[in-house]
């Protein structure tokens, strides 16, 4: 088994590519193998490119607000009115309903409407977006280095250091990752989180990333515990101890490089059940505080308007559709390439 | 404050009725639209049936331990006080009338004590007399269960040391009860004006002694000695069914009877089930307002049927922390009280909402409109430059500011506008939403240290010193919870307020007139009045609407013993 | 076996006990507001405080609270802050809609996943198969929410086939239940065929070239005794374990999106409507259920797994 460098994936969430720079390096190994397989991929790579068009659209948010709607995702315009031929209509009538889709009328203002607030629908989506991945590639980012560090310990010190770890998967294991997650943020959004010296402000976006990369922990450090139980039989790792290398040493230079693909794996799909556990708990009030905008907010904000104006909700849902699905198929891509047989429970 | 019960607004999703709405609307509002002229002929009420109300429901079916409007509705039937609000609808139902007692008395001792006569021959539901020291028991039971308005009782002489000697039998040296003659005296330890108010209230309502005993009774209510009898079938505060039956030991002269025979509660969390059923004829009236997209569904259809107009009294009004920078200075309060533009939040409140500048509300004692409104006209536009010059002179562009609101609807939208104006007028302001059950607990926590954000106030009693004692005065800001969000300390307000509360109301409602002037004049603007919310009232094609709505009714939004079939 | 199974019990007693503790350090350790001041009312007094503070017991340590409230769960005298009535009769009461929507959801998603898993396994390559997996990835990528909310605009409205939500027992009426709680099945269902057809098509592709399938043809077996007998039961052995611990979060409300979007007012709302108003009574006592019914199943389902799977007995 080659023990090349572990090729953690690059917090761009394009997991493959760090992946495919590496082969040239070691030649002909199973990296190279999985490349060529995920090239014959054409849906995975389709949904890559869509993935990569979304991380764009995201990362233009501030020009479409600034240079075509001229507003920003927060402001709001409940007492202005648009020009509209030759009369004027305003942007949240007086009975609260507000504006529909004005695409292109006005030049780009309220592209798809306003919402009760009269703020830009368009320009919400767009920085949703931002919040949607700032979280899902963080969160997925604690998940994996928590997961391994507690697979890395449990499965390769085993005794008591295993047990106790793995009862206190089994904790989490037991609450579904919803009512966990809501539980959580419900408790620590009025006075926020503190532990020690670090503080965190109630409304920072870093406490729905760290609920959602914590409860998924376990589902992640399960199989590779799985994992490192079966590698810590293997010859070579007795030939590490037998030369007399340490504990930490065997861990992380001889275990870990074989956790890669099952790592890369995991990866895009974290993201995408990040994403998506983000959404649900902005819907249930326990996630992205106001007025940052998220989809899963909106969604929620969007379904008590639904008779009079359904795009409020149809349009943030089928962003966080695409965003998730493309992750998730090409994270299936990943998965056929390098290890057909990983398997994870990911759940809501 | 009087709560208006908590709808999960959060997470029940509001479209299931809009769509039954289009579906049957056009059809049952031709029905009702034919009937309606009949039900319009003269004539006593007709008696006899059972109608059935839909309502999320009582928090409590405890008398001393309820506090919300849809507890009051039906639970001021069942258990009477010493006094009552008069069954009628508009201003008289703010009137006061003897209940148990056979008159309203006049305060002797230069106010401070009243004495009481309890009507002879008068019997709880289940054969008991009613006593004199039934209303002590009533007093101490509030004050030992530290009920939510216990408060209210807090003047008698001898209460705080009762409360605190946390036992049942300790001496309330402040009531003398004498059963043999009905007469009951009670001592006040400064003269309060409020206390007859206290005494009319449904919290108020007696039980037996031997049953009204000192725990929380709400699984296993006592008997009552109003004009209909609780039967609570299932508790439940997502499927729950309580029912009103006539009492026919029920002999008050001066409460209404009741005209229809069986009233059914039918507790359910969720109002747009509830609106479909009154529209569909399963429900017979609802306690709630119809939510999100269908309220001007409801209005456009059903106009025969659906009331709506300022209703029961309330201001809805922007606390400012005058202990905490920025609004410590002056400038800063006057600078919110310049841009907030009362037209932007009316569309938050889908045009539910009257601008107003005043704290006091429409249709209280001493509501006198401030004109003109040292702030410009309520119904214009903000003064967005003035208030952004203001943050300027007074150095304080670029405070942050955190705007604190709760998670009913459409609160967090109320909120998010005031964020987007602050930091419009220099402020740098973020928002923080906290679940609407513990919100005031929350921001009426001087730990909290909220600095501004949303308020309202719905009166307990129709009286002045219900919104100025409660929300301004220094006794206020020093109780916890304080309703003083802003924990506002002035003496002027402090000695205005207790001046004012020892005479009645109405002698004096020049001097609270003034007083509501006072607080938010350019020389103090302690908070940020906005409006005042409307409130509806829908009925099914069954009910008599035009002559027995029961609605406004200022004291229980609807009058239930009013309500009768057509 | 007998010891297996002592053991997992008593593992399951140890990991509720956690979690008990668990939940109650989350809900009084993080500030959030006190009860008492909560449950005072208006303009209170020190004296009021206090009584509050008597008649629910926060004047005790935390941890006399916390047996307080565990003893009160068991002996169903446990009172809600925010409702005043009894949590364990709320339980019961909701427990019905739970159930229905557990036991709808978990035979349809089932039903369909094997339908799907065994068509996408049999044409594994070809376009009708990679189609449906994608299909079935955008199931998972769906959020309940937004799929219920949809639905009960487009069906329930615009069309005017289904009821909106809401829930109608099956004492009262069998007929409307169901009709009822299709939406809700069907909502639920599309996340779950998406996650289970998906691991049964690749078990199905392990499974069929494992030896004995092999010996199986060898034997001269029909192609279809085949794939049912020894294919399709063995290839369904993992995913009955992972169906168990599915079936056991949905009953102790682990749909409580689900649950809220079609208001069911099912157990899973409550604990969503509990948590949100920070009303710790409900919410001590519904964790414990869930995680009971989430580790009974668990449980089960690897009784279950060791009894089915010949490879686990035998070892």
């Amino acid at each position: 088994m080659a023990t090349e460098p572990a090729p953690v994936a690059s917090t761009e969430g394009t997991g493959f590519e760090a992946v495919a720079e590496r082969e040239h390096a070691v030649g002909v190994g199973p990296w190279k193998l999985a490349g060529r397989r995920l090239r014959r991929n054409k849906v995975a790579l389709g949904f890559l490119v869509l993935f990569v068009l979304l991380v764009a659209l995201a990362l233009a948010a501030p020009i479409w607000a600034h240079d075509v709607a001229h507003t920003d995702p927060d402001a709001n315009h409940l007492t202005e009115s648009l020009r509209e031929g030759k009369g004027s209509v305003n942007v949240v009538a007086f009975s609260g309903i507000p504006i529909g889709p004005q695409w292109f009328k006005a030049g780009g203002k309220f592209l798809l409407g306003a919402d009760g607030n009269g703020r830009d629908i368009m320009v919400r989506l767009l920085y949703g977006a931002r919040t949607s991945l700032e979280i899902g590639v963080s969160a997925a980012l604690i998940t994996t280095i928590l997961a391994v560090i507690v697979a890395l310990l449990a499965g390769y010190l085993g005794g008591i250091v295993d047990t106790i770890l793995t009862r206190a998967m089994d904790i989490v294991w037991a609450f579904p990752v919803v009512i966990l997650g809501v539980a959580l943020g419900t408790a620590l959004s009025i006075g926020g989180l503190s532990l020690g010296p670090i503080t965190i402000q109630s409304g920072s976006l870093a406490i729905p990333i760290l609920i959602i990369g914590c409860v998924y922990v376990p589902y992640i450090a399960r199989p590779l515990r799985g994992q490192i139980l079966s590698l810590r039989e293997k010859e070579f790792i007795e030939a590490a101890r037998a030369q007399g290398m340490g504990s930490v040493r065997i861990m992380f230079s001889e275990i870990l490089p074989n956790l890669a693909s099952t790592i890369v794996v995991f990866f895009p799909l974290s993201i995408a059940n990040a994403i998506l556990l983000e959404a649900y708990l902005s819907f249930l009030g326990a996630g992205v505080q106001a007025p940052t905008p998220s989809w899963g907010e909106m969604i929620s904000e969007g379904i008590n308007r639904i008779t009079t104006a359904p795009h409020l909700t149809i349009v943030p849902g089928v962003m966080l559709i695409l965003t998730v699905l493309s992750l998730n198929i090409f994270g299936d891509g990943v998965r056929d390439a390098l290890d057909p047989r990983a398997k994870v429970r990911m759940e809501l | 404050m009087r709560k208006r019960a908590r709808l999960p607004g959060a997470i029940a999703i509001g479209l299931i009725l809009v769509f039954v709405l289009a579906a049957c609307g056009s059809s049952s509002s031709n029905n009702s639209t034919s009937s309606s002229g009949g039900a319009a002929s003269t004539g006593a009420a007709k008696q006899g049936g059972t109608i059935k109300i839909g309502t999320v429901g009582p928090d409590s079916y405890d008398p001393q331990e309820y506090q919300t409007v849809q507890a009051d509705s039906a639970m001021h039937l069942v258990y009477e006080g010493l006094l009552a609000f008069k069954d009628a609808t508009g201003q008289a139902s703010t009137e006061l009338v003897p209940a148990l007692a056979d008159a309203i008395p006049t305060p002797t001792n230069g106010g401070k004590t009243y004495v009481f006569h309890i009507r002879s021959g008068l019997h709880y539901s289940d054969g008991e007399p009613v006593e004199a020291s039934d209303v002590v028991n009533m007093v101490k039971r509030n004050l030992f269960l530290g009920g939510p308005f216990s408060s209210f009782f807090n003047d008698i002489v001898g209460a705080t040391k009762y409360a605190a000697a946390k036992k049942t039998g300790a001496p309330l040296t402040g009531m003398i009860a004498d059963d043999k003659t009905g007469k009951l005296t009670i001592h006040l330890m400064t003269p309060d004006t409020r206390v007859l108010y206290a005494f009319a209230i449904g919290e108020s309502g007696v039980g037996p002694k031997s049953k009204a005993v000192f725990k929380n009774m709400t699984g296993h209510p006592f008997p009552g000695d109003g004009p209909y009898t609780l039967k609570v079938v299932s508790p439940s505060p997502t499927n729950g069914e309580f029912i009103l039956t006539k009492n026919p030991k029920f002999d008050i002269p001066t409460i209404a009877k009741g005209n229809v025979n069986q009233i059914d509660g039918m507790v359910s969390t969720n109002v747009n089930t509830m609106t479909e059923n009154v529209i569909n004829g399963t429900l017979d009236y609802m306690t709630e307002d119809p939510v999100g997209d269908l309220l001007p569904q409801v209005e456009a259809k059903y106009k025969d049927r659906f009331l709506i107009g300022p209703g029961y009294p309330n201001t809805y009004y922007f606390f400012m922390n005058s202990t905490l920078a920025p609004f410590n200075k002056l400038a800063a309060r006057e600078a919110v009280n310049y841009a907030i533009d009362s037209r932007a939040l009316e569309r938050i409140f889908g045009g539910r909402l009257h601008p107003t500048c005043n704290l006091l509300p429409p249709g209280m004692v001493g509501y006198t409109p401030i004109t003109p409104c040292p702030w410009g006209d309520p119904n214009g536009p903000g003064n967005i430059a003035k208030a952004q010059a203001l943050v300027k002179s007074a150095g304080l562009t670029g405070s942050p500011v955190t705007v604190w609101t709760n998670t009913k609807d459409p609160r967090p939208a109320i909120a998010d506008y005031l964020r987007s104006t602050l930091d419009q007028i220099g402020f740098k302001a973020s928002t923080k939403t906290v679940n609407q059950t513990v919100y005031f607990s929350t921001i009426g926590d001087p730990k909290t240290k909220a600095q501004i954000g949303f308020d309202d106030w719905f009166q307990d009693f129709p009286h002045p010193g219900d919104f100025m004692g409660n929300l301004l005065t220094t006794a206020a800001a020093k109780s916890l919870p304080s309703f003083n969000s802003g924990f506002v300390s002035n003496p002027y307000i402090d000695s205005q307020v207790n001046k004012l509360d020892a005479q009645p109301a109405a002698s004096v409602a020049s001097g609270w007139a003034a007083l509501d002037k006072y607080v938010n004049d350019p020389q103090h603007a302690y908070v940020v009045p906005y409006g005042n919310e409307e409130d509806t009232a829908f009925y099914s094609t069954r009910m008599n609407v035009s002559q027995c709505s029961g609605y406004p009714n200022l004291a229980h939004r609807v009058d239930w013993s009013l309500l009768c079939l057509k | 076996m007998a010891r297996f199974i002592i053991r997992r019990l008593l593992g399951m007693l140890a990991v509720l006990f956690a979690i008990s503790v668990v939940t109650f350090t989350i809900f009084n350790v993080i500030p959030n507001g006190d009860p008492a001041v909560r449950l005072a009312g208006h303009s209170t007094t020190p004296s009021t405080i206090a009584a509050i503070r008597r008649q629910y017991g926060f004047d005790k340590p935390v941890y006399v609270q916390y047996v307080r409230t565990m003893e009160k769960i068991f002996n169903g005298s446990l009172i809600s802050y925010s409702t005043q009535t009894n949590v364990d009769t709320e339980i019961g009461h909701d427990l019905q809609p739970t159930v229905s929507l557990a036991v709808g959801a978990a035979l349809m998603w089932m039903f369909f996943a094997m339908c799907l898993g065994l068509y996408t396994a049999l044409k594994a390559g070809k376009f009708a198969d990679r189609f449906l997996t994608v299909l079935a990835l955008v199931g998972i990528s769906m959020p309940v929410f937004w799929v219920g909310a949809l639905m009960s605009y487009y069906l329930g409205f615009k069309a005017g086939i289904f009821p909106n939500g809401s829930y109608t027992s099956i004492t009262q009426n069998p007929i409307q239940w169901a009709y009822h709680l299709i939406l809700p099945w069907t909502a639920l269902s599309i996340l779950y065929v998406g996650v289970y057809s998906r691991l049964l098509r690749s078990n199905i592709l392990d499974t069929i070239n494992e030896d004995f399938v092999r010996t199986a043809r060898a034997k001269g077996l029909s192609e279809r005794r085949v794939l049912v007998k020894h294919v399709l039961r063995n290839s369904l052995i993992p995913v009955i374990s992972l169906w168990g611990l599915d079936f056991g979060a949905v009953i102790g409300g682990g749909a409580l999106v689900t649950e809220s979007v079609f208001n069911l007012g099912g157990v899973g709302q409550y604990a969503a409507n509990s948590i949100q108003s920070l009303d710790v009574p409900p919410v001590m006592a519904l964790t414990i259920f869930i995680a009971f019914f989430v580790v009974l199943f668990n449980t089960i389902a690897d009784i279950l797994y060791a009894y089915l799977d010949p490879r686990i007995r035998l070892a």
